[in-house]
């Protein structure tokens, strides 16, 4: 399946699926752009139905099924082995005690393929290892460990290339990231006490997202099966909106740079916001998360790979500063981050851990501040080149970075979001054309919700890239970016 | 006593002297079933089963045309293989790593006797093979690759 097509049946599914039982929650979020408020509508959860409460939740407190998820673990690699050996001949695929041996015994190289097969395909692989333990009643720090152990089994035993470190870092890192946000969103799919076409919709929605869950339910006989729903998929707060717009990348200043960084067109953007910041930082891992994935039109990509962004940020833990402890104002918190940036002035991606400050002030449900500030530390990045390109299809540097990011948001709420934030981030290269790079730059973001439903928004952003090589010439790139859109929000935002 | 002295320190002397030796680097042998075929305008080499191998080739090739297209077939997990290869008036017009699915012009240089260099460095893989082809269309679309490496069989 490409990964156009996932991240619209993703989105689809999830913006369908959760429009129902949330609404029935009657909460009125913020929208946009960070959930860092609980309003007084939605401090609890939503109430269990005194039916739902007398039935069994065979999902509340799984237990472990150790023989499950290793036998999928082994599918999930097994399938790409099997179909690349069999059914392409691939030379790579034809694995031999030979090849584990020299796997084991050399060094281990870097590999050149294209952005979106080593930022995109490996993470969603990685996603596939992490849910063989997650789908079988593992917690989230119990199946992290499973995309690393899948991972290093398929670079050293699972293909005939020297093992990969980005290979390696991109599907673990990444794997877990895309793993539990893919859990929790199926989650929120998933309704036990749902029965006819609804239930039909949202099984087939859930295993869109997570195939693995699917397949479960599936032979389990779970998927027609009426028990509770676990508290933790329904979530205190859940908002998705559905944009669609115009995009604008232009030239805006470049040195030594030869390729056309300008270009048009549509777009599509799914965003989706899981869990309340601030009330949920401290609680487990991912209950707060936020992905935002974006589709550009073959025009606006320069007739390059549709998928222009996707960005999964997950609470790994925090501890509050300020306000009440179910309710705290200001909170240290720690983040697990996938990024993948494909667009023709934009090539960027990595794995992240980031940690920082977060405060909110003022009245949630009049005008409300909110403040970030990150720092980040990247395992693994990858950034455009100048000159480093193989005809592999690999045209961006490797290495390591750290980065610095912050954000005010300002809320009207309903009615009114803006976003004004800074990112800066500075890789070292580890591999490909000997260099450092900065990127980053400011944005700044207005939304504006004409209805419950219907929101308009701007965007602007002024990307910056400089390159500093050591044999060759610097690079300085200048891209200013304009997003024009309208959306709806699902479910709708608050009353007017 | 003297004696059995002299005799370890002797096979201290050895012991040292081997281990600081750096280890054989195995060449090619005849299981690599190296296959060469140099001929006016078109150039081939194929090298199989290499383990561990480091050796370093060049051949005189007789080219009529500026350019040359070239055509990596290499399955070369491990190790390095590099391909330089320089025109009648010695100038470079291709260098690079062999690669597994790869096609590629030659700069422009001067017709007549160019040289082809292979080196390979701990080479660890299936098989080294590369085409050279001064008779093929110049403009290098990357269709052919795939044909080309097959009816090699690789």
């Amino acid at each position: 399946m490409s990964s156009r097509m996932l991240v619209s049946l993703g989105a689809w599914a999830v913006a369908g699926a959760i429009a129902g039982p949330l609404a029935a929650q009657q909460a009125p979020p913020p929208l946009y752009p960070v959930a860092v408020g609980r309003t007084a509508a939605d401090t609890s959860r939503a109430p269990m139905s005194a039916a739902q409460g007398q039935l069994p939740c065979p999902d509340c407190n799984p237990s472990p099924r150790f023989g499950w998820a290793v036998t999928e673990l082994m599918i999930v690699q097994a399938v790409p082995s099997v179909w690349n050996n069999i059914r392409r001949g691939e030379v790579w695929a034809k694995i031999t005690p030979r090849t584990w041996y020299d796997n084991l015994q050399n060094a281990w190289k870097w590999d050149d393929n294209a952005f979106l097969n080593n930022q995109f395909s490996h993470p969603y692989h990685g996603n596939l290892y992490f849910n063989s333990a997650r789908a079988n009643g593992y917690s989230f720090w119990g199946s992290a460990l499973w995309p690393f152990a899948g991972s290093a089994m398929w670079e050293l035993f699972g293909e005939a290339w020297a093992p990969a470190p980005n290979d390696f870092l991109n599907t673990s890192l990444g794997g877990i990231a895309l793993g539990e946000m893919l859990y929790r969103a199926s989650s929120v799919v998933l309704d036990n006490t749902a029965t006819g076409s609804e239930r039909v919709f949202r099984e087939i929605g859930a295993t869109i997202l997570n195939p693995i869950r699917g397949f479960n339910r599936l032979v389990r006989g779970e998927m027609n099966d009426i028990s509770q729903n676990p508290p933790e998929w329904r979530p205190s707060f859940v908002q998705a909106a559905l944009d669609v717009g115009y995009r604008r990348i232009s030239d805006g200043g470049a040195t030594d740079f030869g390729r056309d960084v300008s270009s048009e067109g549509g777009y599509l953007q799914f965003r989706l916001y899981h869990g309340n910041l601030l009330d949920e930082v401290t609680g487990k891992p991912f209950a707060h998360f936020q992905v935002t994935g974006e589709v550009g039109s073959k025009k606006a990509q320069n007739d390059a790979r549709r998928l222009s962004r996707l960005a999964a940020l997950g609470t790994l833990g925090g501890i509050a500063l300020a306000g009440d402890k179910e309710h705290p104002s200001q909170v240290l918190a720690g983040f697990l981050k996938y990024e993948y940036w494909s667009n023709p002035a934009v090539e960027w991606g990595g794995q992240s851990i980031r940690g920082g400050w977060i405060g909110r002030f003022g009245d949630q449900q009049g005008f409300s501040i909110q403040l970030r500030a990150l720092g980040s530390f990247y395992p693994i990045s990858a950034v455009r080149s100048d000159y480093f390109v193989t005809e592999e299809g690999r045209d961006y540097d490797y290495g390591t970075s750290l980065g610095g990011h912050a954000l005010l948001s300002a809320i009207w709420y309903p009615r009114v979001y803006f976003n004004l934030g800074y990112d800066l981030v500075h890789q070292w290269t580890l591999d490909g054309e000997k260099s450092q790079h900065t990127i980053g730059g400011g944005s700044a973001e207005l939304r504006v919700q004409v209805t419950r439903m219907i929101g308009l928004g701007a965007q602007y952003q002024n990307f910056h890239r400089w390159s500093r090589y050591v044999t060759q010439p610097d690079v300085d790139q200048n891209s200013p970016m304009f997003y024009l859109y309208a959306g709806i929000a699902i479910p709708s935002v608050g009353k007017n | 006593m003297r004696y059995v002295s002299t005799l370890l320190g002797l096979g201290a002397a050895i012991v040292l002297a081997l281990g600081c030796q750096e280890p054989a680097k195995p060449a090619l042998g005849p299981e690599n079933n190296l296959t060469v075929v140099n001929q006016q305008d078109t150039f081939s080499l194929a090298i199989d089963e290499l383990k561990n191998v480091y050796t370093e080739l060049s051949y005189t090739w007789a080219n009529s045309e500026p350019h040359a297209r070239i055509f990596h077939c290499s399955f070369l997990p491990h190790g390095e293989a590099l391909v330089v290869v320089t025109d009648a008036a010695g100038d470079t017009v291709y260098d690079r790593e062999l690669l597994y699915r790869l096609e590629g012009i030659t700069a422009e240089g001067v017709p007549g006797n160019w040289t082809v260099f292979l080196g390979i460095y701990g080479g660890v893989g299936a098989y080294v093979d590369f085409l050279l082809d001064a008779t093929a269309d110049t403009v290098v679309s990357g269709a052919l690759m795939k044909d080309v490496c097959e009816a090699r069989g690789r």
